[in-house]
């Protein structure tokens, strides 16, 4: 099974910026296309915010059904807000009731 | 010939304003420096104004260094963040949970300004006032400000810069498109952190000027507007 290393696709151990979470979205989003199971490394990241979360994951959850990259992509290497962060990202790509209460400011139904 | 007195950490805003007049309008500064504006020497103001690369050192430990910033250099602020705000005796006595969500709140601001600014640089500085317990910080940039996009994003309704700013600062609220995903904004984050810890947050844009001081909240139309955004926080009793 492929690893996808997000500290070397971004070449920064920071992943702050929305541009280089795109660049993670491109590469797993190549892997999914060909129904390739594979491991998202968060390792060695010591940074993460949600807008680079959203970028990546957050726009992959939207553009493809939860199951299928459920099924697909093993996302390791997270903790504590990290892991947090992702899991939002997920809910709002993937949930459009979410997203919709993000945006009007209902943060307590998008942590529920 | 300008006389002024000022907090140090508005040497971000001059330096950017400089920027500005040197690019556009070739002008050239001279300057006298009265003793009490040493300050300004020991954040790197004059270094910037001198266009002199060497590094200023603080002996007093009361400043947050100027700096200018790519705004694509993510890493560069992160490691600023880190060394310069976070490991300033002013905020070292931060509980880790705090530091860690405003380590991130600060970063969310500043790839939006990669995002929705259409500009290249962002300038950060920061003061200390040890007898009032006291940090100051601002960050700005001369991009579009808040209303370019924001009016395009609810369609003409938000036509004022005031109004503009009002709305991006409410939870969920952004003009990243989503081909960037999901998702809103840090500044919430940072305005929850100064309600609940007595801190001021003031907004500048355009002709748009907004603050919060603990639970007050003020904004008025300012005379000439500001080519950009600036974000000036002030934390208390820290």
């Amino acid at each position: 099974m492929k690893t996808i290393n997000v500290k070397d696709i971004i070449a920064s151990p920071s992943a702050i910026s929305p541009v280089k979470g795109i660049k993670v979205y491109e590469a797993v989003k190549e892997e999914v296309l060909k129904g390739s199971h594979l491991v998202l490394s968060f390792e060695g990241i010591e940074d993460l915010v949600s807008a680079f979360a959203n970028a990546s994951l957050g726009k992959l959850y939207m553009e493809f059904p939860k199951e299928r990259l459920d099924a697909l992509v093993a996302i390791k290497g997270l903790s504590g807000i990290s892991q947090t962060k992702i899991q939002q990202a997920i809910k709002l790509g993937s949930d459009e009731l979410a997203r919709k209460a993000h945006e009007e400011g209902l943060n307590e139904i998008i942590n529920s | 010939m300008i006389n002024l007195t000022l907090d140090a950490n508005l040497s971000a805003l001059l330096s950017a304003v400089i920027d500005k007049l040197r690019n556009e309008n070739k002008i050239y500064i001279f300057c006298e420096i009265p003793s009490h504006l040493n300050v300004l020497f020991r954040n790197g103001f004059f270094n910037h104004l001198l266009q002199k690369q060497s590094t200023t050192v603080d002996n007093r430990d009361s400043t947050i260094p100027l700096k200018i910033f790519n705004a694509s250099d993510d890493d560069r602020f992160v490691r600023y963040l880190k060394v310069d705000f976070f490991g300033h005796r002013g905020l070292s006595e931060l509980p880790d949970q705090i530091i860690r969500n405003l380590k991130t709140a600060f970063q969310e601001i500043f790839v939006n300004v990669e995002l929705h600014a259409d500009t290249t640089r962002v300038y950060t500085c920061g003061q200390y006032f040890p007898n009032k317990n006291v940090l100051k910080f601002t960050l700005l940039d001369l991009g579009n400000g808040f209303l370019k996009k924001i009016r395009l994003r609810t369609d003409g309704t938000i036509s004022k810069d005031i109004d503009a700013i009002d709305w991006a600062v409410k939870p969920g609220n952004s003009t990243k498109d989503r081909s960037f995903g999901p998702g809103g904004y840090g500044l919430n984050d940072i305005l929850n952190y100064c309600r609940s810890n007595n801190g001021s947050i003031h907004i500048v844009s355009g002709l748009g000027y907004w603050s919060m001081s603990g639970k007050q909240f003020t904004s008025y139309r300012i005379d000439q507007p500001f080519p950009g955004s600036m974000i000036h926080l002030i934390f208390r009793k820290i």
